[in-house]
């Protein structure tokens, strides 16, 4: 299936999740093979969470008292010219509804519809305390440790050698990694989780997948950093269900996980 | 005994800051956005009675502050732009933690949404930032659905653009290294 089938409302609608089924379920099969629909997609999640996440601070300004002031003398003044018009008419059973909770519930749009867009193969990173972090053509080119679609070879020795559990230090002071765990796919392709932690960059976690010897990044998330009061969904959690969505086997026990990174795939 | 004039008065109190949000990157100037709310409250406490419950309280408090705005800019045709060009920015994250490289990029993002001309500005708010969905901002914009989508998508396209939020034609060579 091509991209060009795919206009960019429809593929707009899905990341929003206001695409109707039939469509949806047309996008989610054509993602599984298509990097550049991913792409197109990402674009417009991450066009959300940077909106949403830009004007968040707009909220937290505190309303200049006078406006409430007068929204307050208003109300009143209206209150009392009603009184007057037409007493007995007012109050009793409307009281009721105007006490409903201020919060209307969002929209049916739940993290649902965006981890199953994620679940093609694909580099979007959800943003951690500060918000939205990353690029959605890819995450930043990061030298040695290039996350990115196509694994650095650096990295790639790492995750073809450390034993999950295991830190290691990368270059001078160019950061750690941290090996999480390795697992299989009902394919048997092999992945593994880990953290990546850099100086002065958020910390990352990933989830690559080795295939014909060349480890490809099928997800990376910003780890949040605590104190900022707004965090989004946790980032560990778009990992579960990002790894329930691939089919994701249960951790490799050491053994099993040392019998599948030798093996030559 | 509530007085039901004075709690829909207090319901607009607790929406203010979400109003006085969607005001503020409508005019793109914060005195201009405080006297719009106080205009778009007036209206709708001298109309209460017409909002209907069930329905979409700050969907409807968007509808009377944007019908408000479009009136006046409607009036000030002949008055000239003049204060818009100042006002560019004002949705700018203020500098609490200035240094953050997070932080910086949130501020381009607001400065890149300042930056949209109004009908996909007003687009963008509605649906990305306040969450209403399609129907309703379409509902509130008073345009149909198809043109919420259109506009939206335009949006988002020329904000990503802005913000360096990377168009899916131009990924770099690395992501085309894959052995698919």
């Amino acid at each position: 299936m091509s991209d060009t089938e795919f206009s960019d409302e429809i593929l707009m609608a899905f990341a929003d999740g206001e695409l109707d089924e039939e469509t949806t379920r047309r996008v989610e099969a054509a993602l599984e093979t298509d990097d550049e629909l991913m792409a197109r997609v990402a674009m417009f999640m991450e066009t959300r969470a940077a909106a949403s996440d830009a004007l968040k601070p707009v909220l937290d300004e505190p309303v200049p008292d006078e406006l409430v002031a007068k929204v307050r003398a208003m109300a009143a003044a209206q209150s009392g010219a009603e009184r007057a018009a037409d007493a007995p008419a007012t109050g009793g059973d409307n009281v009721v509804a105007f006490r409903r909770p201020q919060d209307q519930p969002a929209s049916p749009r739940g993290p649902s519809r965006l981890l199953m867009a994620m679940a093609a193969s694909l580099l979007v990173v959800v943003g951690g305390a500060g918000g939205y972090l990353l690029r959605g053509g890819g995450l930043v080119d990061t030298g040695a440790m290039q996350v990115a679609g196509t694994v650095g070879p650096v990295l790639s020795a790492i995750l073809n050698e450390a034993a999950s559990g295991e830190e290691v230090a990368v270059g001078a002071g160019q950061g750690t990694v941290r090996l999480v765990s390795a697992f299989e796919l009902g394919s048997g392709q092999l992945c593994r989780e880990y953290e990546l932690t850099q100086p002065g960059e958020p910390g990352l976690v990933s989830v690559a997948c080795r295939k014909t010897n060349v480890w490809q990044t099928r997800l990376a998330v910003a780890k949040p950093e605590g104190g900022d009061g707004y965090a989004p969904a946790s980032s560990l959690e778009t990992v579960d269900a990002f790894l329930t969505s691939i089919g994701a086997g249960q951790p490799l026990d050491a053994d099993a996980e040392k019998k599948a990174l030798a093996a030559s795939k | 005994m509530t007085d039901p004039t004075i709690a829909f008065g207090e319901r607009l109190v607790a929406f203010l800051p979400n109003l006085r949000r969607f005001a503020i990157s409508l005019c793109r100037s914060r005195d201009v956005a405080d006297d719009l709310v106080q205009a778009a409250c007036e209206k709708a406490l001298a109309g209460s009675d017409r909002f209907e419950e069930g329905t979409r309280f700050d969907a409807w408090m968007f509808r009377i502050l944007r019908n408000l705005w479009i009136d006046q800019l409607r009036r000030q045709k002949t008055a000239g732009p003049t204060e818009e060009i100042d006002a560019q920015a004002e949705l700018a994250v203020p500098s609490g933690e200035a240094g953050s490289e997070a932080r910086m990029a949130l501020k381009s993002v607001a400065a890149a949404i300042d930056g949209l001309v109004l009908e996909q500005r007003e687009v963008l708010i509605l649906t990305c930032v306040e969450e209403l969905s399609y129907k309703e901002a379409a509902e509130v914009l008073g345009i149909p659905i198809g043109t919420v989508m259109s506009r939206l998508a335009r949006a988002r396209k020329n904000l990503a653009e802005a913000t360096g939020i990377e168009p899916p034609v131009a990924r770099s060579q690395d992501m085309r290294g894959g052995t698919r």
